[in-house]
């Protein structure tokens, strides 16, 4: 195993980096699908969701977030992208600005959360250095989806 | 008996908030680096840089003491690089203080120390001694907790 994957606790064959509100999320290729554009998405009407999105035989929402990963109220458009994030036979759409795809392991190296920077807890498991001088959030599609059915369910009166 | 000194750095965090640190804490002064947010981190830090291929993280004290627009110093944010051990023996590591102007030197001597003042201040728990200089109560801040500890921990 090596470091990238120890530190996200699988095979890592390479990263999608999901940009939006000036950050980046940087997802292991194993836990995000094919991107969409958002006209593909098909009609929701549950809370703050943007579409449904199908994979594996199912329908799933998306979401676009802020820069603290809370969904956000938002209006799509042609340029709208979305990643589908995959864990554990379920899927969420990310609405990003930009996706990138690095399809190497060591494209990203991976660098512990400082302690002063862990007030609460977080789905970013670490923070990754890619193209040199760039920084992203190293998050599991697990760990992401948790965060937003926690943020999603905090969010109802 | 002549009294002891040494070298220390000034570091003005906002108009009414200053610490110091011995002259070989800091190792490099940077102008307006590329910041990096990070999620679900406190006000005084949620963010990090880049130098010299390490992620740092960056603490800036201004942010909870600011509030009040007349405590705002002018000019541009300057970043300091801080070193620090956590255990002695094992390899240094560095973090960076967001300061209001740029660090300035002084002598600090034995005749210098004063009590710790009763402020609630965010720098209280991260204080190690204190120094009397131009008026303040200097605080001596303690790197391994600034950088390593979550402002809830303290």
């Amino acid at each position: 195993m090596n470091a990238a994957s120890a530190v996200v606790g699988g095979v890592v064959s390479g990263w999608i980096a999901c940009g939006f509100d000036e950050i980046t999320l940087l997802i292991p290729m194993e836990d995000a699908g094919a991107r969409i554009d958002a006209d593909e998405l098909d009609s929701a009407s549950g809370h703050l969701q943007l579409g449904l999105l199908r994979w594996q035989d199912d329908q799933w929402p998306a979401y676009r977030l802020d820069r603290e990963l809370i969904p956000v109220q938002w209006q799509t458009n042609a340029s709208t992208v979305v990643l589908p994030v995959c864990s554990n036979g379920q899927a969420r759409g990310i609405v990003c600005d930009q996706i990138r795809v690095f399809d190497h392991p060591v494209a990203v190296s991976l660098h512990p959360v400082p302690g002063c920077l862990r007030e609460r807890p977080s789905p970013v498991i670490a923070l990754g250095l890619y193209e040199t001088l760039r920084v992203g959030l190293v998050v599991r599609g697990d760990s992401l989806i948790r965060h937003l059915d926690a943020a999603l369910k905090s969010m109802t009166p | 008996m002549s009294e002891l000194s040494a070298k220390a750095w000034l570091l003005e965090f906002s108009r009414n908030q200053v610490a110091a640190v011995g002259l070989h804490e800091l190792v490099e002064v940077l102008s307006r680096p590329k910041l990096y947010h990070v999620p679900m981190a406190s006000p005084r830090s949620h963010q990090v840089l880049v130098w010299r291929d390490e992620i740092l993280p960056v603490v800036d004290f201004g942010a909870i003491s600011t509030s009040e627009p007349e405590d705002a110093l002018p000019g541009g944010v300057v970043t300091a690089i801080a070193v620090y051990q956590t255990v002695p023996g094992e390899p240094l590591r560095h973090g960076a203080l967001q300061l209001a102007v740029m660090p300035r030197t002084l002598t600090v001597t034995d005749n210098m120390a004063c009590a710790f003042p009763e402020t609630n201040s965010s720098l209280d728990k991260l204080t190690i001694s204190c120094f009397s200089f131009e008026n303040y109560a200097v605080p001596i801040i303690d790197l391994t907790r600034v950088f390593e500890r979550a402002p809830r921990e303290l």
